[in-house]
């Protein structure tokens, strides 16, 4: 299985793929962007299973990231992880194609719990 | 001669990361307040010596506006000060948003809403910066004043501050045009601390 993993902090990215790292087959895939313009291409290129992507990026950000792969692909599978956690900014995500929200900083808790709601695992 | 301190490139991220994460934080306190969805803006980090100080924020205070500047000082793992500087426009509107007729708004109303707003942007910010990385802080009160020039910012901040890290972020609730901007200054041992905790942060990864 394929991972994409959108952030454009490195250290943000290495967190997430850290505590992904435990919860997946080794033999599965994780692709990296620094931005939502970046994750749009790498998208359409290799068709991850499931994308994790942030919100306040530069270049493109994540809301825009959102509607954009989720017109691509209508049952793509986005979660965000993100710092803004205004009520408002959860709503925008989900409204827009994301699946689910978690809180940043993601421990591997919050991450397998999110992935066990939403059946991915 | 004191010198500015040096974060390498992972440090720098690994210190905006975490800056992005209280500053959500603490934009979410806010925006809970005042029931207005804020724009997060992505912080930026800079190291600069106490010399470049002024020269930083002249880049930062247009000089035909007035500005109210809030300092608080934060005592702990951390010590240092933290100023938030949002101009006599965008304070104005803030107290509009606190459900204050026009000509309740004056000065003082002006003053102990700005106060309060960066005593909840400030102390959220660095306590939730301080838990991440296992500190321990504590708040003094903010005091404010108001400048009309950047000659009569308290040059105080650039002797006492030898080593300046600026961690910058825009509150900024755009359909309200309000615009602050935070600024944490760290003292000499505590950028060492800060400097050492992400080191321990990346090794951890």
């Amino acid at each position: 299985m394929k991972y994409l993993v959108v952030d454009d902090s490195k250290m943000a990215r290495k967190m997430i793929i850290k505590n992904l790292s435990s919860l997946i087959e080794e033999s599965s895939e994780i692709i990296q962007a620094q931005n939502g313009q970046e994750a749009l291409e790498l998208y359409k290129e290799h068709h991850p299973s499931i994308c994790f992507m942030d919100l306040t990026m530069p270049v493109m950000d994540g809301f825009e990231a959102i509607l954009k792969i989720c017109t691509f692909d209508k049952e793509a599978k986005i979660i965000v992880i993100s710092a803004d956690i205004q009520e408002l900014s959860m709503q925008k995500a989900k409204e827009n194609g994301a699946l689910g929200f978690i809180k940043k900083p993601v421990s591997e808790e919050s991450l397998k719990s999110m992935l066990k709601t939403l059946g991915l695992i | 001669m004191e010198q500015e301190i040096i974060l390498n490139e992972d440090e720098k991220d690994c210190l905006q990361e975490l800056m992005n994460i209280a500053y959500g934080f603490a934009t979410a306190s806010i925006s809970e307040i005042l029931e207005k969805f804020a724009t997060l803006s992505i912080p930026k980090i800079n190291t600069i010596s106490s010399k470049e100080l002024n020269t930083y924020l002249n880049t930062k205070l247009r000089t035909n506006k007035k500005y109210y500047i809030c300092n608080q000082l934060i005592n702990g793992h951390l010590s240092g000060e933290n100023i938030f500087l949002i101009d006599e426009r965008s304070s104005y509107n803030l107290a509009k948003e606190f459900d204050l007729d026009e000509n309740e708004i004056d000065e003082n109303e002006i003053k102990d809403i700005v106060l309060e707003i960066t005593n909840i942007l400030s102390s959220a910010t660095s306590g939730k910066l301080a838990s991440l990385i296992n500190a321990t802080v504590s708040f003094n009160s903010p005091h404010i004043t108001k400048i009309e020039s950047l000659d009569q910012f308290d040059k105080r901040f650039e002797s006492e501050y030898a080593h300046v890290i600026i961690i910058s972020t825009e509150l900024n609730f755009k359909d309200q045009h309000i615009k602050g901007e935070l600024i944490l200054l760290t003292r000499e041992k505590s950028s060492n601390y800060l400097k050492e905790a992400l080191s321990k942060v990346l090794e951890d990864l």
